[in-house]
């Protein structure tokens, strides 16, 4: 009698085992699930707010605290005009230091004698200590693409530089890695023939290591004291390792990395060249998000993940009790946590949260545990700049972590927010994937989705493989799989599973999204009418490989691939631009080829100085469907790019989305538009379909 | 001679002074408030109009007081021939117009370059001599219109309006102006003779007469078409001025939108995607190519069409850099303080611009203060903090880059004979030259090229060329559109060819040609004299029409045959006449009236004077 060979049997008990976990797993996940739901549907139902209490700005941006933690800056937004203000954090009213900047960030010298304001052009040093010499650091950006790359972590007033000189000047070692002091004094810390991408000094403030781009490699090198590089690691296929700017204990290099792994972690390199993780996701799913650094050693002291349920964690003893005391106040917050100097300085704590609308600022006193708020400059509408409150916490929706299995048996994750004290199996359903795709949802506030639960639609939005946070083989698992295949599937099976659990009437289903978000709209309306009965595509290329080919030919492709380049980096998530069958295939499988499959409303939303996304093809896809004869509208910005910033072209999104899905799903109907709305929408709208027509 | 000679100098000479005092004080007045070497062509044209017509008014003068009988038979009876009164009279007057007119230009070059750190160049240095030819010019012309016979005198005009029309370049603009003076300095010898009224003695004198006499009269045809014309847009039926332009005509194509062009150029096409493409069209924002260079500068060239091109300002390090001829670089100064702030030439070496740059304005994507230049067919990056110019497009040799235009995240580069089009990455930043991803030549000559506009499709460009820039004259080509596509991989597909009517009549396109093409053909020559070709500017002229031929020739022998009654009623030897009437037969209608207006026929000479015995 012929037996199973053992091997088959051990295999076969994995396959059970591993079955039998899955299945555990996803019991948990519909129970906590169905927990969620519940609790969402006993809270009292919200108002109706007005759409223009969704389009708010915040009124205060880049909040620092001095390495002392004595004083606190951070960037007043007031119409438009950027101004910094300063304050003790002992108390006492705030004080303006600038009426005006162009700065978008501001951060502390290492000695905090000093405010350094970055702007896209310039970083300029502020003396808040009265010792004068405020002035001009360094010009940034221009031929040579300089940045800054930290705030010295050792010395007491410099900052680190990278920059590019111009082949002619290079002698064949164009990067150059430099320490500015505040006086705008350059010191060459080390110049390469290939790209810099990280570096980091030792305790007594020598240049360590280095990171160079080597091909599609990023190599991190000891630099020894003659300055010669010897290699001590090498992160290939995308592995991601980033050294932190001091060394650990007994010189070893720190970084996040996820080398030897998949989720992004805290690492430490040691003298053999062995990685050692030293903190990764205690739930096991998340990349390592937030990092905050002792101001005074430049060792991390808390770790945050973010892309789930957000979670925080000391990595000393006292900094482990301080974040049990925070996250014990602010629980289910995500936090920004600054730490003082020494254990008499207080923390900055910055609260987050999806329910909460503007960001709320805490000063931490580790000795005697006390919390005191500050900062409270609220919200200012966007169209008018008048100051607002925030809308009630009770009155928005939590996200709600979902999991699910995809049909090929990966677990997949997404947030589902529901309208509150609503039976969510009555609601229309709205799908919103992120952009990217090599993004992800996080939680945190977000206005569309809130504003869309406030009109009563169910809001899911799932993090579809190819997002990011989730670890390496979360973002590779797509394969490049980007057309009408597995991660538009993760999409649909996400949706479905949801309606299984009772959350969204499977009649009322629509799709909206920007950017990758568009082009899965498209995708979703094109392939899956049935399913999805309208679409909202907010800048959607659709042609995702065409698009692909065409930002690699533009300046974009160096801002979205700082390091490695950009087509390397498309080859490796198995996206070869010159990978001729590939690109047909996504091109066979695109919207753009398919449009005569596309029979549901849609509206589309685009800009015309896009540089992420060609107007051509939205273009190009539009009049194929306008000449198909079906229910399309346009709507084209000229002036806008990827991101529309006008506050009259924010509200014009929100009216379109809202009077779509209200015609298609049964929503409330929108309030009526003002006159400015009505001219920016007439100077804008290229095709009206009969939703806008009012057919 | 010499006496009068000075004579001729003190009389003049307080004029003179002023005058000069007037010009210097008004010269110096802008040349605080601008560089005079660096204006626009209109504003020397302006400056050259001041200096004939001072000229002139002097000549008109200073013979017009000679010219009654007596005093001019006083002026002539000395012992002297002819030519060396005239010579002292006209040399003291070139020598007043020399102190009023070229002296402060010389003196104000002199400030220029000894006071400021403006760019003087040798082409500079040669402004004075040509103010003193023109307003020479111009002085003669004054002269023969006083000394000539009153009924064709005006002809020596015509001199003065080829210096204003000619496109000669360079140092060969002197030489121009130098054969005009001399040529009208042949008419005021021939003319400065006992009895005025008489016409020219001399087969030479009377060639050196008639010829100009004869553009003139050309001239006074063109110029009575151009009133006519004139009447006509007054009426408000002018092609160029009606509300509504004639259907499917040139004029009809240059006033639509570039959308409604390309749209009616794509009404024309049967290619299957033209009914994808016009809805594209409809929904797109048409993006017209421009140029930055409208006339190809010439090295040592006096003036040039867009001298504004010829300096930048970098604002960032307020820097202002004007071109040298001389030292083939960008010379700058500072914008504070007017002091010298080095040179910008190619490279890190400054090595000298293969041919005259021009600036092009910037980029999306250029750091602030930078920019583009163009010199030939290269396109340079202005690199305002390496105070260099890279070279980052270079075209094919023979190419002259006209232009670029950004469009979308690509870059459409214009030359003489076709568009190229570049990615735009590492077009603002990086060092190394650029490569073209599709090439599209221009189907048709670039000087009959009116407008260009394409929208982006998915798979690359569709693009409208209209030709019509000289469709309402001979020597353009006949008006048509042609659409194209060049898809990504750099293929080129004709669209569609649609041919636009003629808005205007044969005989009004070819108006300068019928009335006489062997002066058409002079004039030409004339105003072409020295100059090199502009590829820009080339046409394609459309074949004459038949009728026109015939009516020119009919023209001619009418001419011809009138002038055989009319030669036999003036006082002419038989070699004069016949070369008359074959004058008439080539040249035609001009010919047959300067010969009325230089010789008044018998019954009308005027009657000589007869000796009558004094009454007793």
């Amino acid at each position: 009698m012929s037996t199973f060979p053992k091997c088959v049997g051990t295999l076969c008990a994995v396959a059970l085992a591993l079955a039998t976990a899955a299945a555990r797993a996803g019991a948990a996940d519909d129970a906590a699930l169905r927990l969620a739901v519940a609790a969402e549907r006993a809270r009292a139902p919200a108002p109706r707010f007005p759409r223009s209490a969704f389009l708010v700005d915040r009124a205060i941006d880049s909040v620092s605290l001095s390495p002392d933690g004595r004083r606190l800056a951070w960037l007043r937004v007031q119409d438009g005009r950027r101004s910094v203000w300063l304050q003790s954090t002992a108390g006492g009213a705030p004080r303006q230091l600038l009426s005006q900047t162009d700065a978008r960030q501001a951060y502390w010298s290492h000695d905090g004698r000093w405010l350094l304001l970055e702007s896209p052009r310039q970083l300029f040093a502020l003396a808040v200590d009265g010792q004068g010499g405020s002035g001009i650091v360094s010009t940034l950006g221009g031929r040579e693409r300089r940045e800054v790359r930290a705030v010295d972590p050792l010395r007491p007033a410099a900052a680190i530089l990278l920059e590019r000189l111009p082949d002619a000047d290079a002698q064949g070692q164009p990067w150059r890695l430099l320490r500015v002091d505040m006086h705008g004094e350059r010191t060459l810390l080390h110049r390469d023939a290939h790209r810099l991408a990280g570096f980091a000094f030792d305790p007594d403030g020598r240049l360590a290591f280095v990171e160079r781009v080597e091909g599609d490699a990023l190599a991190i090198h000891r630099v020894d004291a003659a300055g010669r590089l010897h290699e001590a690691l090498r992160c290939t296929r995308l592995e991601r390792c980033s050294p932190l700017p001091v060394t650990g204990a007994g010189g070893d290099l720190l970084l996040r990395s996820d080398r030897d792994g998949n989720l992004l972690r805290l690492a430490r390199l040691d003298a053999h060249g062995t990685l050692h993780t030293l903190l990764a996701d205690p739930a096991g799913e998340a990349d390592l998000d937030t990092l905050a650094l002792d101001p005074d050693s430049g060792q991390p002291l808390v770790a945050g993940w973010r892309s789930g349920t957000a979670t925080d964690r000391g990595l000393t003893a006292a900094a482990q009790r301080a974040v049990e005391a925070i996250a014990q106040r602010f629980p289910r917050r995500m936090l920004d946590i600054q730490a003082g100097r020494g254990p008499q300085a207080p923390w900055l704590v910055g609260e987050r949260g999806p329910t909460l609308q503007a960001a709320r600022w805490h000063l931490y006193d580790p000795r005697s545990g006390r919390f005191r708020q500050v900062l409270d400059e609220g919200l200012r509408q966007q169209r008018s700049g008048k100051p607002l409150a925030p809308l009630p916490e009770s009155a928005l929706a939590p996200k709600i972590p979902v999991a699910w299995e995809a049909s090929d048996g990966m677990r997949l994750h997404g947030f589902v927010l529901l309208p509150p004290g609503a039976d969510p199996a009555t609601r229309p359903l709205v799908v919103v994937p992120h952009g990217g795709p090599w993004n992800h949802d996080r939680p945190d506030y977000g206005s569309i989705a809130q504003f869309l639960v406030n009109r009563g639609y169910a809001v899911f939005q799932p993090q579809f493989r190819g997002s990011t946070g989730y670890g390496r083989d979360y973002v590779l698992a797509a394969r490049g799989d980007f057309g009408n295949g597995r991660v538009q599937q993760d999409i649909v099976e996400g949706t479905r599973y949801l309606l299984a659990q009772g959350i969204g009437d499977a009649r009322r289903v629509g799709i909206a999204g920007a950017s990758f978000g568009g082009y899965a709209t498209l995708l979703g309306v094109t392939f899956e009418p049935e399913l999805f009965k309208v679409g909202v595509a907010i800048v959607p290329p659709p042609d995702f490989g065409l698009d692909l080919r065409w930002v690699s030919r533009s300046d974009e492709a160096l801002n979205l691939s700082r390091y490695i380049p950009f087509e390397a980096r498309l080859r490796m998530m198995s996206l070869d631009l010159d990978d001729v069958a590939a690109m047909a295939r996504l091109h066979a499988q695109s919207p753009l080829a398919n449009a005569d499959r596309m029979t549901r409303p849609l509206l589309l939303i685009a800009g015309g100085a896009d540089h992420r996304v060609a107007i051509r093809g939205v273009l190009g896809y539009a009049a194929q469907l306008k000449l198909l004869g079906r229910d399309v509208s346009l709507l084209v910005d000229a002036e806008a790019g990827h991101t529309n910033e006008d506050p009259l072209a924010k509200e014009a999104i929100f009216y379109l989305t809202e009077r779509m899905l209200q015609r298609h799903l049964g929503g409330p109907a929108p309030d009526a538009p003002d006159a400015l709305l009505r001219g920016y929408l007439e100077r804008n709208l290229r095709l009206a379909g009969k939703d806008l027509r009012g057919e | 001679m010499r006496d009068l000679f000075k004579a001729e100098l003190l009389r003049f000479r307080g004029w003179a002074i002023a005058g000069a005092a007037l010009h210097l004080l008004v010269l110096g007045f802008l040349a605080r408030v601008v560089d005079l070497a660096q204006q626009p062509l209109l504003v020397y044209r302006v400056f050259g109009g001041v200096y004939a017509l001072a000229g002139l008014l002097l000549g008109l003068y200073q013979m017009g007081s000679y010219r009654r009988p007596n005093v001019w038979l006083n002026l002539l009876h000395r012992p002297l021939p002819d030519w060396r009164i005239a010579a002292a009279l006209l040399g003291a007057g070139i020598l007043l117009l020399a102190v009023a007119a070229a002296l402060p230009v010389l003196l104000i070059a002199g400030y220029q370059a000894g006071m400021t750190a403006r760019v003087v160049d040798l082409r500079h240095w040669l402004f004075p001599l040509a103010a003193l030819l023109i307003a020479a010019c111009g002085y003669l012309a004054g002269a023969f219109c006083m000394l000539g016979g009153r009924r064709y005198s005006a002809c020596a005009l015509v001199f003065l309006a080829l210096l204003a029309v000619s496109q000669a370049t360079g140092p060969r603009v002197l030489l121009l102006q130098a054969i005009a003076l001399l040529w009208l300095a042949a008419m005021v010898l021939a003319a400065f003779k006992p009895d005025l009224s008489a016409p020219p003695r001399s087969p030479a004198a009377t060639a050196v007469t008639a010829l100009p006499l004869q553009m003139g009269v050309y001239s006074l045809m063109l110029l009575l078409g151009f009133g006519m014309e004139m009447l006509w847009i007054m009426q408000g039926t002018h092609p160029n001025n009606t509300g509504v332009p004639p259907p499917g005509g040139h004029n009809e194509t240059e006033r639509m939108t570039p959308q409604q062009r390309m749209l009616a150029g794509l009404a024309a096409s049967r290619a299957p995607q033209a009914p994808l493409w016009r809805e594209q069209v409809a929904l797109s924002e048409v993006q017209p190519i421009g140029v930055q260079v409208v006339a190809t500068p010439v090295r040592n060239e006096l003036t040039h069409a867009a001298a504004e091109q010829t300096e930048f300002d970098d604002d960032e390090r307020r820097v202002r850099w004007v071109f040298s001829h001389d030292r083939m670089r960008f010379e700058g100064y500072r914008l504070t303080d007017g002091r010298r702030a080095g040179e910008l030439g190619v490279g890190g070496g400054d090595a000298p611009f293969p041919a005259p740059a021009q600036a092009a304005g910037g980029l999306p994507g250029l750091p602030k203060g930078d920019g583009t230049l163009v010199a030939g067919n290269v396109l340079y990056r202005y690199d305002g903090a390496a105070g260099q110019a890279l070279p980052r497009i270079v075209l094919p040799a023979g190419e002259i880059l006209a232009g670029v235009t950004p469009v979308g995240e690509s870059l459409v580069v214009t030359s003489d004979r076709a568009l190229y089009f570049f990615d735009g990455r590492d077009a603002a930043t990086g060092d190394a030259l650029l490569r073209p991803r599709q090439r599209l030549p221009i189907p048709g000559r670039s000087g009959d090229l009116r407008s260009v506009e394409l929208i982006e499709l998915v798979d690359g460009y569709l693009v409208s060329f209209s030709f019509t820039s000289y469709a309402h004259e001979l020597t353009g080509a006949t008006p048509y559109q042609n659409v194209l596509w060049v898809d990504d991989g750099g293929r080129v597909t004709p669209v569609a060819h649609r041919a636009m009517a003629y808005d205007y009549s044969a005989p009004y396109r070819y108006k300068a040609w019928w009335p006489s093409p062997a002066l058409y053909a002079l004039r030409v020559g004339a105003i072409g004299l020295f100059a090199p070709a502009d590829p820009l500017q080339a046409t394609a002229p459309a074949p004459m029409p038949r009728g026109i031929q015939v009516f020119a020739g009919a023209l001619m022998l009418l001419s011809l045959l009138a002038a055989i009654p009319m030669s036999l009623r003036r006082a002419l030897s038989t070699p004069a006449r016949m070369a008359w009437v074959l004058a008439c037969g080539v040249i035609g209608l001009p010919a047959l009236a300067s010969l009325w207006l230089l010789y008044p026929a018998r019954g009308q000479a005027e009657p000589q004077r007869q000796l009558q015995p004094a009454a007793a």
